[in-house]
């Protein structure tokens, strides 16, 4: 082995410098790029960047006042906890505005950026959000209800946006009736726009809204059951959830064996060959007022069901359109059961203890309750023992002289012999006070 | 009729008195009174169940079916009482002779009509009248016969169960109807004639008492009763001799 002549010497020397010096410069450059990343990204998340004037701590500081603050721990319990504040406020990017503050009032957040059917990130989408253009708090509706129209957040909220199992959810099945009458009951909305603010306030009275309120009872019936979610439209549109050929369809989602009756009955199979004048659901039991027929307040409730049926079953117009019998109130409210009813005697038989409630037939269909061969045991309900006889003859009794000959004609005899009666003892009166009169004259 | 004396402090006269009712015709009468009058403060409500004022008694709907407890209980009552007028002029003396006497016979007719035509002037002369005159005749008959009429449609009312499982239906209607009017009818022929004949009607207003202790003055009794007063005269007569 020899030793390394001078140039050599030379040459391993500024190799080990430049190896030393790479490293250097190797190190320097990570630190650097390491401080500068660890810099930029606390400006991205929800990091001391946003929080040093939105913050808690800020909003104390007389510097930082009139800046909205923003609750830490309501967006760290939130469903957008992981999510950057950049992520939805676009433009408050700390790198977009060169470094300085962003502009006071920011754009509106675009839910749809993330929320939209395929997305990637994650963004659930549970109903479709592709009816909302359509529905009545679509964006074509805008120009009608301008800053009124319920944007994303108003239903859903800002940052308190909980996951959908969260009871704290403002869209939680219990809580949806307080989100939708923050509009809905609003005094100002409602004069507005021609809502009817009571009517979403009645809810709360109904069966469903106090199953909700009293009990806890998720399952009963809340605003989006009936109207809808992203796809609500106005009762007169056809396509509507609450329009009234619709109806028995949508109650059905929960009343389903009441719908099986309904549509075999004269009223659900008429809804079926488009007849408009049928009554649906709600003609019978009310809206948002729907109380539990043992409800005193109930429209079917028993003193009130003869009123609620003859809504077109004393209608002179519709009885002429579809033939049906006439004088149905009349009638009933002239027989014991219908003085008793009024008298407030529950007992006694109302239209439904007769006709049935929901599948209400005609008398010739032989499955009805008031058809002949059924009668006995219609009426046997309440009157043991009731055989054939009990049934024969009118129910709805008419005093006239093809329905009814012998009413009739007690009624014409009566009526002329207390009036003949009555004339005579007037008669009587007159000739006795006459002749007081007379002894009285005379007397003087 | 048995004859009473009375003294009168006032005027010293002998005022005399007849027993016209005896206590059991007006124990019969009060218990007809009170049947009647509470059958017919239970039972009109039936007749008009539009009537707020009636509605506003009938506040619990208890009170409403009470009111046909009471309704029967007072049923129960008339048709004792009317079990009770049967047997009584089939088998006492007085009720007898009564009911003979309160039979009306074709002269009524022309008594009563006399009675109009003397009280409008027409004619000059007063009828006399016996021991019942055609008014309370006719009120007798038109009172059985009311009675009894709402007796057997109350009955066949009050079973609609065994009525309508025996009968045709429209017997139930035409009793019910009957019924009905034929109490329209009492409480108007009630309230008119029996109450404007004795309180109105008669000499002695406000109110004759002879339905409360059974008396009736001598001359009273010539003005309205004559021919009675005269053959109990003739009978006293009789017995003098």
């Amino acid at each position: 082995m020899r030793t390394l002549d001078k140039r050599e010497n030379e040459l391993e020397k500024r190799g080990r410098e430049a190896i030393v010096a790479t490293g250097l410069a190797v190190s320097v450059a990570v630190c650097l790029a390491a401080t500068i990343i660890f810099f930029t990204r606390t400006a991205i998340s929800a990091g001391p960047g946003c929080f040093s004037c939105h913050g808690a701590e800020a909003a104390a500081k007389e510097q930082y006042r009139g800046i909205p603050p923003v609750d830490v721990s309501v967006l760290g319990n939130s469903t957008h906890k992981k999510i950057n504040c950049t992520d939805c406020h676009t433009d408050a990017l700390f790198t977009e505005n060169e470094g300085k503050n962003h502009p006071k009032n920011l754009s509106e957040v675009d839910c749809a950026k993330c929320h939209y059917k395929g997305n990637t990130v994650g963004a659930p989408q549970l109903t479709p959000m592709d009816d909302l253009k359509d529905s009545i708090h679509g964006a074509g509706t805008r120009k009608k209800y301008g800053n009124d129209l319920p944007k994303c957040k108003d239903c859903h909220g800002t940052h308190e946006i909980y996951p959908k199992a969260d009871a704290r959810s403002r869209t939680d099945r219990l809580n949806i009736p307080a989100t939708c009458i923050r509009c809905h009951a609003d005094s100002g909305i409602t004069e507005r726009h021609k809502i009817k603010g009571e009517v979403a306030k009645a809810y709360l009275n109904s069966v469903h809204g106090r199953a909700l309120k009293e009990t806890g009872l998720n399952i009963a019936a809340v605003c989006v059951d009936c109207h809808g979610v992203h796809d609500i439209r106005a009762p007169g549109d056809p396509k509507s959830k609450v329009s009234r050929p619709n109806i028995p369809e949508t109650c059905r989602k929960c009343h389903a064996g009441i719908y099986k009756q309904y549509i075999q009955g004269i009223h659900g199979q008429e809804l079926l060959k488009g007849n408009k004048d049928t009554p649906v659901c709600t003609d019978c039991h009310g809206e948002h007022t729907i109380r539990s027929h043992r409800d005193p307040e109930s429209r079917v409730y028993p003193t009130h069901v003869s009123k609620t049926c003859s809504h077109c079953h004393d209608d002179v117009i519709l009885e002429r359109k579809y033939s049906l019998p006439a004088r149905r109130l009349s009638t009933y409210s002239d027989s014991y059961h219908g003085v008793a009813l009024k008298y407030g005697d529950k007992r006694a038989a109302n239209c439904a203890s007769c006709h049935g409630t929901h599948d209400i037939r005609p008398s010739s269909d032989p499955e009805s309750s008031i058809n002949p061969e059924n009668l006995p045991g219609t009426c046997g309900k309440c009157h043991p023992n009731a055989g054939k006889r009990f049934a024969q003859g009118k129910i709805h009794v008419e005093a006239t002289k093809d329905s009814n000959p012998g009413k009739y004609y007690v009624r014409k005899f009566y009526t002329w012999f207390i009036s003949i009666i009555i004339g005579c003892l007037v008669l009587y009166i007159i000739s006795d006070l006459a002749s007081r009169l007379r002894k009285a004259t005379s007397r003087r | 009729m048995t004859e009473m004396k009375e003294e009168s402090a006032a005027n010293k006269e002998n005022h005399k008195y007849y027993l016209r009712f005896p206590l059991s015709y007006r124990v019969q009468h009060i218990i007809l009174v009170l049947s009647f009058f509470t059958l017919i403060i239970t039972g009109l409500p039936l007749l008009f169940p539009g009537s707020k004022f009636l509605r506003a008694i009938f506040i619990v709907p208890d009170i409403f079916v009470l009111r046909g407890v009471i309704h029967r209980i007072a049923a129960a009552a008339l048709m004792l009482l009317g079990a009770f007028h049967v047997l009584f002029v089939i088998f006492s003396d007085q009720g007898n002779k009564d009911v003979r006497a309160i039979m009306p016979r074709w002269s009524d007719i022309g008594k009563g009509l006399r009675s109009i035509l003397f009280n409008l002037g027409v004619t000059g002369d007063p009828p006399e009248y016996g021991r019942f005159r055609p008014i309370e005749k006719f009120q007798y008959i038109a009172t059985a016969a009311a009675v009894a009429v709402m007796i057997g449609t109350g009955v066949i009312i009050w079973f609609p169960d065994l009525s309508m499982m025996l009968l045709p239906k429209w017997v139930m209607d035409v009793a019910i109807t009957v019924h009905g009017l034929g109490a329209v009818l009492v409480f108007s022929t009630l309230i008119l004639w029996h109450i404007y004949t004795v309180h109105f009607g008669s000499e002695d207003f406000p109110m004759s008492r002879v339905w409360l202790d059974g008396k009736i003055s001598e001359e009273k009794m010539k003005k309205t009763h004559s021919l009675e007063h005269k053959n109990i005269r003739e009978a006293e007569q009789q017995e003098k001799k």
